[in-house]
């Protein structure tokens, strides 16, 4: 029983292959129904299977092979003509041939399947005297019986023949009546002697018994047909010869190997790399020459095996791709649509484990395409779009990744309808999903709970939604995007890695303990040293660094994973490993940065897995557990750290609103997406010109503007952005210091806000930015209008030298917050006053004690000291007691207000307002000066 | 679930004896059935997994194999200090795995009489009984039968 055993094996194998053939060659017949060279194939792929599961016992198989054979001789002979439902049969045929397939594969029988021969399609006889029907009919189960019982006799007349045409055959024939219980010897001898798996498809292009067969089975005429047909199958069995050759070469350089054996070579492979990690670790503190020379060797032959056995585990996405142009025809006549599906990379190779995992994901993403994605034919008329929609299958490499994009071309996602139908499912609330980028609702699809089929189709709403094509992705280590423009169609974004088991990683350590970067995820190492660590910068709560003019979130390993600071003092080096995931990146801090290794990943338990931020852990070189870090996860956790801070700091503001100002900022863009702000008290006015009523005067652009002539400021020139696209109108921000108008020269103006959102400008010291705030989740620079003003005029703020001192009056400015001190300097110096800094209460006494000042604005709530004790401290003094102070606060209390009349705080302003501040100025200053005279 | 179907075995060996591999936590006397023991290790170097929870002390590598170690004190009583590093490793089997047991003192295999196997009872205050299979009661003392499946099941929490 052992070699029948081995056979059904072989023919599961082997009908695989044919069975996938077909699949593809079917579909493309359809296209292409003059392609002779197709047909044949088709035609010897049916006829091969009929002959091999006639050896092998599988009586149902053979029987819906045979049948099929039967037409398509008759296609061939040109009885039938080819039509769709010719097609549609032969497709018919072949699913049967799938169930009977998988059950034999379980089952090594196909007996148990309650399945029927295809029904024969209705056919237009060429040959008026051929009775069709008779022809085309399936022969029914007595026939079938007949067929049995005739094939000893056909066969008894032949094996002479085929003896004698190769003596290596004889056995067979023989076989095949009692092909239900085949001899066990018989095989064994066949397969010795050919050396090869090839002895079905040798076997069935035996001339004979294919005619046998077909006489069998078609009774009426069987005896005009027959003679013609076997000459033709031996026509047909002597041009399959050659083809056969031709695969025996092929099967003479391959041979099939067991997966489980390929598995366990890998997991050995994996040890193997292990110990020589070990060892390379160890002969670094040894001195013998040789044995440095026996590691070197060692490691070579590892690296080399491992890479051999990795490519043993290689398969060509095409075999995954290659049953979609059977997916895509059947998808496509149930929905009504015509599809053009293309197929690019084929022959990317990916790990098989890989290959297999991605299987049904994209066959769900490519139904969906065409369901969901692509419009009907007259829609799609209607929309001046080709009636034939095109579905893209790419696969290529990139970067030790394989990608593969499936795109269609149809209506695109709208996001609009995401965000409701978020909203709806209460995934989202109203305000969440108003805040979501377009990108990131659309990607909204993946999370669970979300169909967006709005009736659900056979087609894709099988009960598996997208949620579950994105965890089946990520189970083997890859990624998923949708990309989609409305109206344009849908690009489905795949990453995966080729391999899993063993990966190059980056290993870097955080407090005290090593971790491995899966280098996929690796993008650049940044150091800083010396001055430069502080380069890292406070946005709210959270960290940044401007890697070459792009802002880059900063997370700290040690603080994402809770690890014991073991040292806190900041060390002269900042490690940042800059990771991207996704298409986010971002940098993270580590202790230290050492070498990249292979690792093999092992699997953490399962309670390991639900933290989310290790993708599996690895054994080192000297033999300790070392984590692998998810990057993806970890960016995860670092935004959920990140919201939860956000959402604490939301908090504390909503309680002490009044301790912010509520700014009232202009925001504008330069270059096409970026987005600047600067405060709306500040600008004269807002002016929309021609492009081309902008002159060039010496080396410096100028615009014809009330009368005068107004010089212009480009932002780009001044700071470290993009620069502005051309466009036919400029829009134009207008400032006015001491009386001279300049314009600054932006892309557009967005809008005008009221925010009382945090600015955050304690570590930015670039001239020109005054610091940045969130508005509408978008990192918004705020723009020191004046101080660029000055760098390009100081003139301006300058003029007469010397005599400044006593002319122009000196303001102290108290704040704790440097924008708003900015924001003060910026109007005070615009209307020609001095302006003195200090942070808080105690910085102005210090101040005041060195400093010549005529006048001091404070903020109320201040740290150290507070704007009220600052007042009672100045007034006390008897040096600079009698300078006039006014409040500046959003805290409208009665209480501190009239506290601060009590100590003598001359007036008390509830809001940053321009006009206000600078009429109490003056109001004040002359006072105080009348009072002096 | 072979684990199950295992241990339902392990009741009903010959003449309705079980055996034990038992061990000491916090001074309460425990067991796990002997057939579960993989091997007893001492003083594992181990990697701590960050924000694990906390009766997770790490992993060790087992001969390439990486094995999670539980703190069996913070898992099965309200100990609040971690399990020392020199702890003693019972390395046993289950359905998700093998994972290594910390415990305090490892003690002998003994031969319980089936018979003699009780249901937990709800009075046990030190212990979280749920990770208990059931207790027997010997002569001197009361052995704590552990059910290693539980132990590692998150949903107890």
């Amino acid at each position: 029983m052992g070699q029948h055993d081995d056979l059904i094996q072989i023919f599961i194998e082997e009908s695989r292959d044919y069975i996938d053939l077909l699949d593809q060659a079917i579909v493309k017949f359809e296209n292409e129904p003059d392609n002779k060279a197709l047909f044949d194939e088709i035609f010897r792929a049916f006829h091969t299977l009929k002959g091999n599961a006639g050896l092998v016992g599988m009586k149902k198989f053979e029987k819906i092979a045979h049948v099929t054979e039967e037409i398509l001789t008759d296609i061939r002979d040109g009885k039938i003509e080819i039509s769709a439902d010719i097609i549609t049969f032969l497709l018919d045929s072949l699913d049967r041939l799938k169930v009977l397939h998988e059950a034999i594969e379980e089952h090594e029988t196909d007996a148990g399947e309650e399945i029927e021969s295809p029904q024969a399609p209705v056919v237009v006889p060429r040959e008026a005297t051929a009775p069709a029907t008779d022809r085309t009919e399936q022969p029914d189960t007595e026939q079938a019986a007949d067929a049995k019982k005739n094939a000893p006799a056909a066969d008894g007349a032949v094996p002479d023949e085929i003896v004698a045409e190769d003596g290596s055959w004889g056995l067979f024939p023989e076989n095949q009546p009692n092909a239900g219980a085949p001899s066990g010897a018989q095989p064994e001898e066949i397969v010795a002697e050919d050396g090869s798996w090839g002895l079905f498809t040798e076997n069935i292009s035996k001339p004979g018994q294919q005619p046998a067969a077909a006489a069998d089975t078609a009774p009426p005429q069987s005896g005009n047909t027959t003679p013609t047909q076997q000459g033709e199958a031996k026509n047909n069995g002597s041009t399959q010869k050659t083809d056969v050759g031709s695969k025996w070469n092929k099967a003479e350089s391959a041979i099939r190997v067991d997966v489980g054996l390929l598995d366990k070579m890998m997991n050995l492979v994996g040890e193997l790399v292990l110990a020589r990690n070990q060892i390379v670790q160890f002969s670094t503190s040894q001195e013998n020459a040789n044995f440095h020379a026996t590691t070197q060797r060692l490691n070579l032959v590892t690296s080399e095996l491992q890479e051999s056995v990795m490519k043993t585990r290689m398969q060509p996405i095409g075999n995954v791709f290659n049953r979609f142009p059977r997916v895509v025809r059947d998808v496509a006549r149930d929905t009504g649509k015509r599809v053009a599906l293309k197929i690019e990379g084929q022959e990317t190779e990916l790990d098989k484990t890989i290959i297999e995992g991605i299987r049904d994901p994209l066959t769900h993403l490519v139904r969906n395409a065409i369901d969901h994605g692509l419009e009907d034919p007259e829609t799609r008329t209607n929309l001046k779009k080709d009636a034939q929609g095109t579905l893209i299958l790419r696969a290529y490499h990139e970067g030790g990744q394989v990608n593969i994009e499936i795109i269609d071309d149809g209506r695109g996602i709208d996001p609009e309808k995401i965000r409701n139908k978020a909203v709806e499912r209460g995934l989202l609330s109203f305000d969440q999903a108003k805040n979501l980028s377009d990108r990131d609702a659309i990607n909204m699809i993946f999370r669970a709970g979300f169909s967006t089929a709005e009736k659900v189709t056979n087609i894709s709403g099988r009960g598996v939604g997208m949620d579950v094509v994105k965890t089946n992705i990520e189970k083997i280590g890859g990624t998923v995007e949708i990309i989609s423009t409305q109206g344009k169609g849908t690009t489905v974004k795949i990453k995966i890695p080729l391999t899993l088991a063993i990966i190059p990683a980056l290993v870097v350590t955080a407090g005290s303990q090593r971790f491995a970067i899966p280098q996929i995820n690796l993008l650049e190492l940044v150091s800083l040293e010396g001055e430069d660590v502080n380069a890292i910068e406070n946005m709210g709560d959270a960290e940044i660094y401007r890697l070459r003019g792009k802002l880059l979130p900063i997370i700290r390993l040690k603080n994402i994973l809770q690890l014991e600071d073991d040292d806190d003092t900041p060390g002269d080096t900042v490690n940042i490993v800059v990771l991207g995931a996704d298409d986010t990146q971002f940098g993270l801090v580590v202790d230290l940065i050492h070498d990249t290794e292979e690792i093999v990943v092992k699997p953490l338990d399962k309670h390991l897995k639900e933290i989310g931020s290790f993708a599996g852990a690895t054994v080192m070189g000297d033999g300790k557990v070392a984590l692998i870090l998810d990057v993806v996860g970890l960016a995860e956790t670092a935004r959920v750290a990140l919201e939860k801070n956000q959402s604490f700091a939301d908090h504390k503001e909503g309680t002490d609103l009044s301790d912010e100002y509520s700014h009232t900022l202009l925001l504008f863009s330069v270059a096409d997406e970026d987005q600047y702000a600067l405060p709306l008290s500040l600008v004269s006015r807002l002016e929309t010109f021609p492009a081309s009523a902008v002159e060039q005067a010496g080396n410096r652009e100028v615009i014809q503007y009330r009368g005068t002539i107004m010089p212009l400021l480009r932002l780009e020139n001044h700071l470290p952005i993009r620069p502005m696209p051309q466009s036919e109108t400029i829009s134009v921000l207008t400032f006015t210091v001491d009386n001279n108008d300049v314009g600054f020269v932006v892309n557009e103006i967005l809008d005008v806000i009221e925010t009382s959102e945090k600015v955050n400008s304690s570590a930015l010291q670039q001239t020109g930015i005054l610091g940045t705030i969130i508005i509408d989740g978008k990192i918004t620079l705020l723009v020191d209008a004046f101080r660029i003003i000055q760098a390009e005029f100081p003139e301006w703020f300058n003029r007469k030298g010397e005599d400044i001192v006593r002319t122009r009056p000196r303001i102290l400015v108290v704040d704790d917050s440097h924008f708003i001190r900015a924001t003060h300097r910026a109007y005070l110096e615009s209307v020609g006053y001095q302006v003195v800094e200090a942070r808080d209460g105690e910085d102005a006494l210090e101040k005041l004690s060195s400093e010549d000042v005529d006048f001091i604005i404070t903020d109320v709530e201040m740290p150290k000291m507070d704007g009220l004790e600052l007042g009672r401290n100045i007034r006390a003094n008897k040096k600079f007691g009698h300078i006039p102070i006014i409040a500046v606060s959003s805290l409208n209390d009665p209480e501190k207000i009239q506290a601060s009349q009590e100590i003598g705080i001359d007036d008390y302003l509830i809001k940053l307002n321009r006009e206000e501040i600078l009429s109490s100025i003056q109001r004040l200053l002359e006072e105080a000066q009348s009072v002096a005279a | 679930m072979t684990g199950l179907e295992q241990d339902t075995y392990q009741f009903e060996t010959d003449e309705g004896k079980i055996q034990y591999a038992t061990f000491r936590l916090e001074g309460e006397f425990f067991g796990v059935d002997v057939l579960r023991v993989q091997e007893i290790l001492l003083g594992q170097e181990m990697t701590p997994v960050p924000l694990a929870p906390d009766y997770v002390s790490g992993l060790i590598n087992l001969r390439g194999q990486i094995v999670t170690a539980i703190d069996l004190g913070r898992r099965l009583t309200n100990r609040p200090d971690a399990a020392s590093t020199d702890s003693n490793n019972l390395v046993v089997n289950t359905g998700d795995g093998t994972v290594s047991l910390l415990v305090d003192e490892i003690g002998d295999v003994i031969e319980v009489d089936k018979h003699l196997m009780a249901p937990v009872p709800p009075t046990i205050k030190s212990i979280h009984i749920e990770y208990l299979k059931g207790v027997c009661k010997l002569d001197d003392e009361l052995l704590m039968v552990l059910d290693v499946e539980r132990i590692l099941d998150n949903r107890q929490e």
